[in-house]
C-alpha cells in the first residue's frame, strides 16, 4: 500500500511539475502506431505534392525542424544526415522529408538552414513548407509539438523522427541522436519485416527473466527466472503435506 | 461401499454434465460463427469476432476441464473418498466463475484471447472494468479448481502412499499392492494441474499488482506462466479423460485394464516431463534461452508419446476380438482415444521448431487442437457423460440414433478440422476475423469448408444432447 501511495504521489508530482513548465510529457508511441497520417500539401519551392505520393512510392521518413532554431534542430540534422549516410538507400528504399514547423519560414531559407546543418544536397532528401492548417494536422497526428518562447523568435520543440508506411504511422524515434542502428529498424520495420526487440530493464519491472549484457549479448538469467520454480515448490510442499505428514495409510 | 460412494456423487455429476453441454452447445456456436465471419458471410459483424474467440476458447478449455475432472471424481467413488462438499463448492465456484467471465466479454466486450496474454488485457479498446472482471472470473475458477484439486490428492492420500499412487511398484518390477490404471494416471495429473493452477494464481497475482500499483510486469516472464497454466491444463483434462476410459471401458470389453510396469512409466514421464514441453509455445520469443526452446522439443516428444502408444495401444488390445457392447457410448470413447492419436500427431509435428517456424501463426494451430479436442477429449468426455446418465437411469444401452449421431459426428468433425489443417498447409493465418487481401484469398474459401462441416457436427451435438437429456431426465427422476 505504501509502495502504491508513493507511486501515485510522484507521479503525481512528475505531472503537476510538466505541466507547470508548459512541456508536455515524453512521447508514447504506442499511442500513435497504425494511426492515419493526414494527406496535407507540401511546398518543395518547385512543386506543390501530396504528402500521400511521397508514402505512395516507398516509405517515408519525416522529421521536424525550424529555420531560426539555434538550439538542437542543428546538432539533430546531423545526427540524422550521418546516420542515413550510415545506412544508405534514400529514395530507393525510403523517401526523407524535412517539414519546417514554423509558418512564417519560407522554402529557401529552411534549404539554406538544412545545408548549414549538414544536410548534403546529393543526399535526395526533400526539404519543404506547408500551411498553418496542414501543419496543425500533422503535427498533431504524429504528436509534435512546439511553443514559443517568451517573446523570442525560438521555439520550444522535441525531436523526431517519424516513419510512416501506407499512410500510417509505424514508428517514431525521439532523442537528439539518430544511432544509424535505431534508424535502419525503423527502415526495415517500415519495409515490412520483422524486427526483434525486447524491453530494457526498468526499476519499473517487478520481475525479469533474463538480462542481456548490451556490450556482449550475453543472456543471464534473473532472479525473476526464480518464479517458474513457484509452482513445482509449490506441489513438493503439498505432495509432502498430504502424503508424508497428514497421511501415513497405506493399501 | 462401493454404491454407497456412487451415490454420493451421482446427483453432483448429473448437473455437471448437464451444465457442460449445454454450455458446449452455446461455445460451439460461437465457433460456427467466427468461421462465419472468416468465410465473410457476415459483414459488419466482425468487431465481435474477438469477443467470441475468447469467450469460445476459455469457455471450451474450462468446460472440458471441469468435464473431466467431474467424471473422475465420479469414477474415483470406487476407490477414494473425495469430499462431497467440495464437489458442490467447486460446482457453485465454477458457475459463478464463468458468469463472471461471461459478463466481462458479453457486456464489457473483453477480447484479449482465451489466454489474456500480457500486456493484451490493458491495451484493448474494452474498459478497464472488463478486464478486472475477467481477471476476477480466472481468480474464483483458480481458487476452486485449486481446491478441487487438493481435496482430490487428500482423498488419494488416505488411501495410498504416493510411491505406490505413482505405481512406482510395478517400475520396480513388484505386483503388490495393486494400484488401478485410473489412480496412477490421474494422481499424475492431479499433480501437474495443481502446478498449473499455482502458476495461474501468480499470474493473477502480478496482473493485478500492476492494476493496483501501476508497476510493470515483465512480458516474457508472463507469457511463461500464461503457457504453463494454460498448455497445462488442456493437455490434463485429456489425460484425466483417458484415466477415465482405462477404467470404464473395460465394462463394455469385459476384460480388465490392468496397470503394469509399462503403463507406469509412461505415466510417470508424464509428471516428470509435462511440466516442460510448454515451451513449445514460446519458440517465437527470440528472448527466451535457446537451451528452453530445445527443452520444449525434447519434452514435448517424451511427455505425449509414451503414454499416447500405451493407451491407444492398450485400448485396440483390449478390443481386438473381445466382445465388446458398442453403443454411443462406448463408440465415443473408443473414437476418442484413436482422434487423440490423430490430433497429437498435428500437435507434434507443431511443437518441431523447424516446422513451428513456419507453421506458428497460421490455422495449423487450431487445425491441430480442434482435432485433439474434438475428436479426442470431447468425444470421451461425451461418450463418458451418456455411460454416467446409461448407469444412473438404469436405462436401454442401444440407441437407434447413435449411429446418426456418430456417423454426423464424425464427418463434421473431420472435415471441420481438416478445413483448418488444409487452410494452414495454404498458409492463412490464424486469428484473423476476416480475410480480405489477394494474397489469403483462400481463407474464405476453407472458412467455408469449415462452416459447412461445423454445421453437420453441430446437428450432432444438437441430437446428441436430445437424446443424452431424455437420458439425464430419467436419471434425475431415478435419483428422486
Amino acid at each position: 500500500m505504501i509502495t502504491g501511495f508513493t507511486v501515485i504521489l510522484m507521479g503525481g508530482v512528475s505531472f503537476c511539475y510538466s505541466q507547470a513548465n508548459g512541456t508536455p510529457p515524453p512521447l508514447d508511441e504506442d499511442l500513435f502506431l497504425y494511426k492515419p497520417v493526414p494527406d496535407i500539401l507540401i511546398d518543395t519551392g518547385k512543386t506543390k505534392i501530396q504528402l500521400s505520393s511521397l508514402w505512395q512510392e516507398r516509405p517515408l521518413l519525416l522529421a521536424y525542424v525550424y529555420a531560426e532554431c539555434k538550439g538542437r534542430c542543428s546538432p539533430y540534422l546531423l545526427s540524422f544526415s550521418n546516420a542515413v549516410n550510415t545506412i544508405g538507400g534514400v529514395n530507393r528504399d525510403y523517401n526523407v522529408l524535412i517539414l519546417s514547423f514554423d509558418t512564417t519560414d519560407n522554402i529557401s531559407r529552411v534549404r539554406a538552414f538544412c545545408r548549414m546543418a549538414g544536410i548534403d544536397r546529393n543526399q535526395k532528401f526533400i526539404i519543404g513548407t506547408t500551411n498553418a492548417v496542414d501543419l496543425k494536422k500533422i503535427t498533431n497526428a504524429t504528436g509534435f509539438w512546439y511553443k514559443q518562447i517568451g517573446n523570442s523568435n525560438q521555439l520550444d520543440h522535441p525531436v523526431q523522427i517519424t516513419g510512416i508506411a501506407n499512410g500510417q504511422i509505424r514508428r517514431i524515434i525521439t532523442g537528439d541522436e539518430v544511432a544509424a542502428q535505431r534508424l535502419n529498424e525503423a527502415v526495415q520495420i517500415l519495409s515490412g519485416y520483422f524486427v526483434r526487440s525486447y524491453p530494457m530493464s526498468s526499476k519499473n519491472i517487478l520481475f525479469r527473466c533474463f538480462e542481456t549484457d548490451p556490450e556482449t549479448g550475453a543472456v543471464k538469467i534473473t532472479a525473476g527466472a526464480m518464479i517458474f520454480f513457484v509452482p513445482a515448490m509449490g506441489i513438493l510442499v503439498i505432495i509432502f503435506y498430504l502424503f508424508y505428514f497428514k497421511n501415513k495409510k497405506t493399501v | 461401499m462401493e454404491t454407497k460412494s456412487k451415490n454420493i456423487f451421482s446427483s453432483i455429476t448429473l448437473w455437471w454434465m448437464l451444465t457442460v453441454i449445454i454450455l458446449f452447445i452455446v461455445l460451439a456456436f460461437l465457433g460456427l460463427f467466427m468461421r462465419t465471419e472468416q468465410a465473410n458471410l457476415l459483414p459488419g459483424l466482425q468487431e465481435y469476432f474477438y469477443s467470441a474467440m475468447t469467450l469460445h476458447g476459455i469457455g471450451m478449455a474450462g468446460i472440458w476441464y471441469v468435464g473431466s475432472m467431474a467424471g473422475v471424481i465420479y469414477v474415483s467413488a470406487k476407490y477414494i473418498s473425495p469430499s462431497k462438499k467440495v464437489q458442490n463448492f467447486s460446482y457453485i465456484t465454477s458457475v459463478l466463475g464463468i458468469v463472471v467471465i461471461l459478463i466481462s466479454v458479453v457486456i464489457g466486450k473483453f477480447a484479449a484471447g482465451w489466454y489474456f496474454l500480457y500486456p493484451l488485457p490493458f491495451k484493448g479498446t474494452w474498459p478497464m472494468w472488463s478486464t478486472v472482471a475477467f481477471l476476477l472470473g480466472i481468480t474464483i475458477l483458480g481458487v476452486s479448481w485449486l481446491v478441487w484439486n487438493f481435496d482430490y490428492l487428500r482423498a488419494v492420500s488416505e488411501k495410498y502412499k504416493l510411491h505406490h499412487a505413482l505405481g512406482w511398484q510395478y517400475i520396480s518390477g513388484k505386483e503388490e499392492p495393486v494400484t488401478p490404471p485410473f489412480i496412477t494416471i490421474t494422481t499424475t495429473s492431479v499433480i501437474a494441474c495443481f502446478a498449473a493452477l499455482i502458476s495461474a494464481v501468480i499470474l493473477i497475482i502480478f496482473y493485478f499488482t500492476e492494476i493496483g500499483t501501476e508497476k510493470m510486469n515483465d512480458a516474457l516472464l508472463m507469457k511463461n506462466l500464461t503457457f504453463f497454466f494454460g498448455h497445462l491444463i488442456v493437455n490434463l483434462s485429456m489425460y484425466l479423460g483417458v484415466g477415465i476410459v482405462y477404467d470404464v471401458f473395460p465394462e463394455y470389453t469385459g476384460r480388465y485394464w490392468k496397470n503394469n510396469r509399462a503403463v507406469s512409466i509412461a505415466w510417470n514421464f508424464v509428471l516428470l516431463l509435462v511440466l516442460f514441453a510448454y515451451f513449445h509455445h514460446l519458440y517465437m520469443d527470440f528472448a527466451q534461452p535457446v537451451w528452453m526452446q530445445y527443452a520444449g522439443q525434447i519434452a514435448s516428444y517424451t511427455s505425449s508419446i509414451p503414454a499416447a502408444i500405451m493407451s491407444i495401444f492398450g485400448t485396440l488390445a483390449i478390443v481386438y476380438k473381445s466382445n465388446i457392447k458398442w453403443n454411443l457410448s462406448s463408440s465415443f470413447m473408443f473414437l476418442g482415444i484413436m482422434g487423440w492419436a490423430i490430433g497429437g500427431i498435428g500437435a507434434v509435428i507443431d511443437s518441431t521448431v523447424a516446422v513451428n517456424t513456419v507453421f506458428h501463426n497460421t490455422l495449423w494451430v487450431p487445425a491441430h487442437f480442434h482435432t485433439y479436442m474434438i475428436a479426442g477429449l470431447v468425444m470421451i468426455i461425451m461418450g463418458y457423460f451418456f455411460h454416467v446418465v446409461l448407469e444412473i437411469s438404469e436405462s436401454n444401452r442401444n440407441e437407434r440414433t447413435s449411429q446418426i449421431i456418430l456417423g454426423l459426428y464424425l464427418i463434421g468433425g473431420y472435415g471441420f478440422v481438416m478445413a483448418f489443417y488444409m487452410a494452414g498447409a495454404d498458409s492463412i493465418p490464424r486469428r484473423y476475423s476476416s480475410y480480405g487481401w489477394d494474397v489469403i484469398s483462400k481463407g474464405p474459401f476453407w472458412a467455408e469448408m469449415g462452416l459447412f462441416f461445423g454445421l453437420l457436427l453441430f446437428l450432432a451435438i444438437l441430437l446428441y444432447f436430445i437424446v443424452f437429456f431424455n437420458k439425464w431426465k430419467k436419471a434425475y427422476h431415478t435419483l428422486q
